[in-house]
């Protein structure tokens, strides 16, 4: 127990890291009602700035020489010939937040303010991925461990529990305790704080009261990107720097962030240090000799933040703020299907056609198309009609996919792999009924907390479940088998006593899997235009309006989304049990939630109530029919696809497929004029 | 101060400006990335996968400096370009720096053929398809060394060297950004391509690309083996160790080498990490425990959260419990360098006074200038790092000939030892074919050949080593890595430099260890 308290003492360093980080998103909420995503981000920037000064005394800005030819863009401040001390580095790294603050308020989320939760999310994981790759770009993926500005020493036994524990982790925990306590009286006591407050609680009175609500945004983003880019120098001390490490701190750190109710700094600041001392403490159990193999440790700690978030979400949902939503723009259109046989027509004669003429790669790209579009259908349910922000879409898929093979498995040896996998070795089809099933109930069980809460707070609890499920299921080798943790032979399916997929060393040509994709992927749209054309889409479509106006008219809200959940649930779990027939080799990495952003960005850029949306976005999936393998400018591309996200969140909520809109009032116009001169003559 | 006064701002305005100039940033940066990148600066890669090679001192060596003479010797080349067909002639006549019989098959073989003069491969000669995949593109994992690496090489060896009888390499790189359908499509395409060598860059997603590769029987060497899959297929061959070389060797250093009374391994809970402690580790110390060279409760394995820094102080704390007591403690880092360092660091904070030695994965800039880095014993299987002053001759003039050829590319990323890795494995594959063809192969109708003629080598060279490859010593376990060896050096401390350890400047060669656990405790099944 003496070790277990140690431990705990230990974890308030990055507690405290968590704590800032945590403040900073209730900050940023405050001023503007949104759920920032990229805070880890945000102190991950000026944390490099810190560090290449100190290097090289080089500043970068955050953004590239993005013109091609003879125009250069500055991208860089060389303010010293050689490194510079870390006093000069830290003001460097305090004026970088400052700039981050303002971008990111004129940029993105000034202009993103009154859109529906949907583009926020998309706005903010853009920026999230954007400075991301961009920080990969201008820094490298080498990690950078540098003294920082802490003092150096080391508390040797403290409260007499043996160890020791360095004064920078101590001072990191004060350091979050007085910016906690701090901004505490400030909102309480500053007139600043109290007109944050009043836009808070009702932006229509603040500004009838003549304040603006614009500049109470940029102050509070700025005080929360400084506080984040201290969070981040400070941190250099004891936490090494890379791009990825620092942005994924956001998890923990949202956790904190509703520990206060979005709300309260004070809170956070508690809450992110305790989470730090769990998580810590938690450690010392599960590398105990008698911790239970089947319950793996890594899952435990990630699981820790998603415990505490969907606790305090369950038992607070309704008291959370939800801001914006007075004046927010229009949800993104989710029409009727009008055209939905045409598609399905034009669906089969393209994949016969490919079938027909395409390469073995043509083939490949329809499959990965194919299966997509299966997995953004499940998302135009719950996200296009339902309105739910569910980013665990892909890690429901992983589930059915991981669970599905291992039924399937008879101790066989498949393909390559240099292990058996151990099952119960059932027929290919019920174990897909099986892992699909397993899906929904994971599904069902993640939407719980969706019955109290809604808009970008689900999409933290889905963040956070998506990262736990992918540790406790699908990499948990006691209930996947050996392999779960690195590669997963998938047993070779096969429906009826066909075989749907060939071994790749004996042939390339994978017709069985085409004909077998395209058959789901067309059931799955006459099930996605049934709901939407039946009682459930109307009902699907009043909660996401408004649920109180929905409960009034006899829509059983709760039923409404658990069974949304359910249905998406199913359709994310055939795609991923298709995706396991295709891959032949499943990996952990695949299935994680930052790929699952990735794939509702994609159905967000096709248009997320459209079928069509989906199709757009399926086809443009990495690897997919519209997409092209190249050979470099790989990491530009995510840089720009991070920004073509905030745009598309900012000026286009409706998707590409929208673009098709003025095209098609015209033919209606047109045919509508046809149709009085004919009337008339 | 704060605006009290509405200024026609609030939640209803919108800037039209603002959207104008983030529509024009945003096509702007789609743009860019759709050309070219003329920036000096650029993405470096992670150092998470094990194994990772030793970088070479930095001497500066400008191309000019390093092109020899342009005098042609007799024999080395003719109007069509270089002449490899006396290539026995010119080990014979070789009075260089590199010993075939020191160093490998081939080394002489390379030195001749610098020697001989720039020579430029015919452009109009049928070109010699040389493929790569590689991951890039995404802040998981982003290698765009390891292409670079692997231009540079193709460049030099047609703009220096003469390609292969004249006859230009062509590199097709497909690189992918950490997708497994991507990869895949990347397969299939290089399938299509049917090259007569296919360099496998840093990939993830081996074990997907393994089946297609076999299946169109192409000629394969890696460059980074990581997964299990990647040491035991037949005919996809790896000049380079990974865990194979790091792990075998450590275990027989700090058992055997070092005498460690305790001994602890720290390895990583990523996949490569987990795969490659439970194969390349556990069963090798095991074998060791098994033969009585160490007690089984004399060491221990502890998992480390890669990335992730909440559980190292329960490793630490963890450590510390194990070692209480010992004369001779020693941890062995199998992690990332940013887990090495902070772990590093907390044992240093906690009173840790046993010793430390790491693969070869921990060394990076970021370590090695912390202060509880110094006195770490650090793997290396291409010698001492950074001791110019203790190399041979062939190798300053190896890795000066390499410095050159990588100047000359002008990489737009940070040189790092990934690049020079993938540079290496093009110019031993340069090496091979010339080899092959050499003794009557055929590389354009004879890939199968080609294969059995590589993996038949108990004396390769490998470009920039001067330690041969032995492949025909593979367990069946690991019949695709032909490195199996790994030396230690120790690191002064920051600012300091690395010093020959215990094994001088010996590589501690892990083959029979290797061969003896496939035979003690193989590899389980299930």
């Amino acid at each position: 127990m003496t070790e277990i308290l140690l431990l705990c003492i230990l974890g308030v360093g990055i507690g405290g890291f968590y704590a800032i980080l945590a403040t900073g998103i209730v900050v940023g909420h405050k001023g503007s009602g949104l759920i920032n995503l990229d805070q880890g981000a945000l102190a991950m920037y000026p944390a490099y700035t810190f560090v290449t000064m100190r290097e090289t005394g080089d500043m970068y800005f955050p953004w590239f020489d993005f013109f091609p030819g003879p125009i250069d863009i500055p991208y860089k401040l060389s303010l010293s010939s050689e490194g510079v001390g870390a006093f000069p580095a830290f003001l460097a790294g305090m004026a970088m937040s400052i700039i981050l603050g303002i971008a990111v308020q004129v940029l993105i989320f000034g202009p993103l303010r009154n859109k529906p939760p949907i583009s926020k999310i998309i706005g903010s994981l853009g920026a999230l991925v954007y400075l991301t790759s961009l920080a990969s770009y201008q820094f490298g993926s080498k990690s950078k461990f540098v003294d920082g500005i802490l003092p150096e020493g080391t508390w040797n036994n403290p409260l007499g529990l043996g160890g020791g524990i360095e004064f920078s982790r101590l001072l990191m925990a004060i350091a979050a305790l007085a910016i906690g306590g701090g901004l505490f009286l400030y909102y309480k006591r500053s007139k600043m704080g109290l007109c944050t407050r009043a836009i808070e609680d009702s932006e229509i009175g603040g500004t009838l009261l003549g304040y603006s609500v614009n500049r109470i945004a940029t102050v509070n983003w700025l005080i929360s990107t400084t506080i984040t880019g201290l969070a981040g120098i400070l941190a250099l001390d004891f936490v090494t720097l890379t791009p990825t490490r620092y942005t994924l701190f956001v998890v923990p750190a949202l956790g904190a962030a509703l520990f206060g109710n979005l709300s309260s700094p004070w809170l956070a600041t508690i809450g992110g240090i305790l989470l730090g001392m769990f998580q810590s403490g938690a450690a010392g159990f599960t590398l105990k000799d008698w911790w239970p193999e089947w319950i793996p440790s890594e899952g435990l700690r990630q699981a820790i933040p998603l415990l505490v978030i969907i606790i305090i979400q369950f038992s607070k949902g309704y008291r959370l703020p939800v801001r914006g939503s007075r004046f927010a723009d229009r949800q993104p259109t989710a029409p009727k299907p009008t055209r939905w046989k045409s598609l399905c027509f034009a669906i089969t004669a393209f994949s016969l056609w490919i079938l027909a003429t395409g390469s073995s790669v043509t083939q490949g790209r329809l499959i990965t198309s194919t299966i997509a579009a299966i997995l953004m259908l499940s998302s135009v349910i719950l996200i296009g009609y339902l309105g739910q922000l569910s980013l665990a879409n892909l890690t429901f898929a992983g589930v059915a996919a991981y669970l599905s093979s291992r039924l399937a498995a008879d101790g066989s040896i498949y393909g390559f792999s240099a292990f058996a996998l151990e099952g119960p070795g059932f027929p290919s089809p019920l174990a897909m009924i099986l892992g699909v099933l397993i899906a929904v109930a994971v599904g069902v069980l993640i939407a719980i907390p969706a019955v109290r809460i809604r808009g970008l707070q689900l999409a933290v609890v889905t963040l956070a479940g998506a990262v736990a499920i992918t540790e406790m299921i699908m990499g948990n080798e006691s209930l996947i088998g050996k392999g779960a943790r690195s590669n997963l032979s998938v047993p070779p399916p096969r429906w009826f006593g066909a075989d749907i997929t060939v071994d790749p060393a004996i042939s390339r040509d994978r017709p069985a899997l085409i004909i077998f994709c395209c058959i789901w992927l067309l059931l799955s749209i006459f099930a996605v235009v049934g709901i939407r054309k039946g009682v459930t889409g109307r009902k699907f479509l009043a909660v996401r309006a408004n649920e109180k106006a929905a409960s009034s008219v006899g829509v059983n809200v709760a039923s409404a989304k658990l069974l949304g959940f359910g249905i998406a649930s199913a359709l994310a779990g055939i795609a991923g049990v298709l995706t396991a027939y295709q891959q032949t080799v499943l990996q952990i990495s695949t299935w994680d939630a930052l790929s699952g952003i990735g794939n509702v960005s994609l159905l967000f850029l096709g248009g997320v109530g459209h079928i069509g949306g989906a199709m757009i976005g399926a086809a443009l999936t990495p690897a997919g029919i519209l997409s092209t393998t190249s050979s470099e400018g790989q990491i530009l591309r995510t840089t720009a696809s991070g920004a073509l996200m905030i745009a598309i969140a900012i000026f286009r909520s409706d998707g590409l497929v929208s673009l098709a809109d003025p095209i098609k009032a015209r033919v209606r116009k047109s045919k509508a004029s046809l149709k009085r001169e004919n009337m008339d003559n | 101060m704060l605006g009290l006064e509405n200024r026609g701002g609030g939640p209803l305005r919108k800037s039209n400006l603002l959207k104008l100039l983030s529509i024009i940033f945003a096509f702007a940066l789609i743009a860019a990335a759709c050309g070219g990148d003329d920036d000096d600066s650029g993405s470096s890669s992670d150092s998470s996968v094990l194994g990772e090679e030793e970088a070479p001192a930095e001497e500066e060596a400008s191309a000019e400096e390093e092109a020899p003479a342009e005098e042609e010797e007799e024999g080395h080349s003719d109007d069509d370009g270089h002449d490899h067909s006396d290539d026995e002639d010119h080990s014979d006549e070789a009075a260089g720096t590199a010993d075939d019989s020191a160093m490998g098959d081939g080394a002489e073989l390379w030195e001749s053929i610098v020697d001989g003069g720039v020579v430029e491969a015919d452009e109009s000669a049928e070109p010699i398809l040389i493929t790569l995949v590689n991951i890039e593109g995404t802040p998981v994992g982003s290698f765009p060394e390891i292409r670079e690496g692997a231009e540079a090489a193709v460049q030099t060896i047609n703009e220096t060297m003469g390609g292969l009888d004249g006859r230009p390499f062509e590199l097709e790189s497909c690189v992918h950004g950490l997708d497994p359908n991507e990869a895949t499509a990347c397969a299939n395409e290089i399938a299509d391509a049917q090259p007569n060598l296919h360099i496998q860059g840093i990939d993830f997603f081996n074990p997907l690309l393994w089946p297609t590769f076999v299946g169109a029987g192409l000629p394969v060497l890696q460059t980074v083996p990581i997964f299990i899959e990647d040491f035991d297929t037949d005919g996809i061959l790896s000049t380079e160790g990974g865990c194979v070389s790091s792990f075998p060797t450590a275990m027989e250093y700090g058992v055997e080498t070092l005498g460690a009374d305790k001994y602890v391994i720290i390895y990583s809970n990523t996949a490569p990490g987990l795969v490659c402690y439970a194969d390349t580790e556990e069963r090798m110390i095991q074998q060791l425990t098994d033969e009585g060279k160490i007690a089984r409760e004399d060491w221990i394995g502890i998992v480390d959260a890669s990335g992730d820094p909440t559980d190292n102080d329960a490793v630490v704390q963890q450590v510390l419990e194990f070692v209480d007591g010992a004369e001779n403690a020693w941890v062995f880092f199998g992690i990332q360098a940013s887990d090495c360092n902070e772990i590093m660091s907390a044992l240093a904070a906690n009173g840790y006074e046993g010793g430390i030695a790491t693969s070869g994965a921990c060394r990076d800039d970021s370590v090695l200038a912390n202060p509880a880095s110094a006195g770490v014993h650090f793997g290396s299987n291409l010698g001492i790092p950074e001791r110019p002053d203790l190399w041979s001759d062939y190798k300053v003039k190896y890795y000066e000939w390499r410095e050159a050829s990588l100047d000359r590319y002008g990489p737009t990323v940070p040189q790092s030892a990934f690049m020079e890795v993938a540079h290496d494995v093009v110019i031993t594959g340069l090496l091979q074919m010339i080899m092959f063809e050499a003794m009557g192969g055929d590389v354009d109708n004879d890939p199968a050949g080609f294969i059995n003629f590589m993996a038949s080598q108990s004396n390769m060279h490998r470009a920039g080593s001067e330690t041969p490859l032995d492949c025909t010593t593979n367990s069946s376990e690991f019949v695709s890595v032909c490195a199996k060896d790994m030396g230690y050096y120790v690191w002064t401390g920051p600012g300091g430099q690395f010093e020959y350890g215990p094994l001088g400047p010996s590589n501690l060669d892990s083959s029979e260890l290797i061969l003896r656990a496939a035979e003690g405790n193989p590899r389980p099944t299930s």
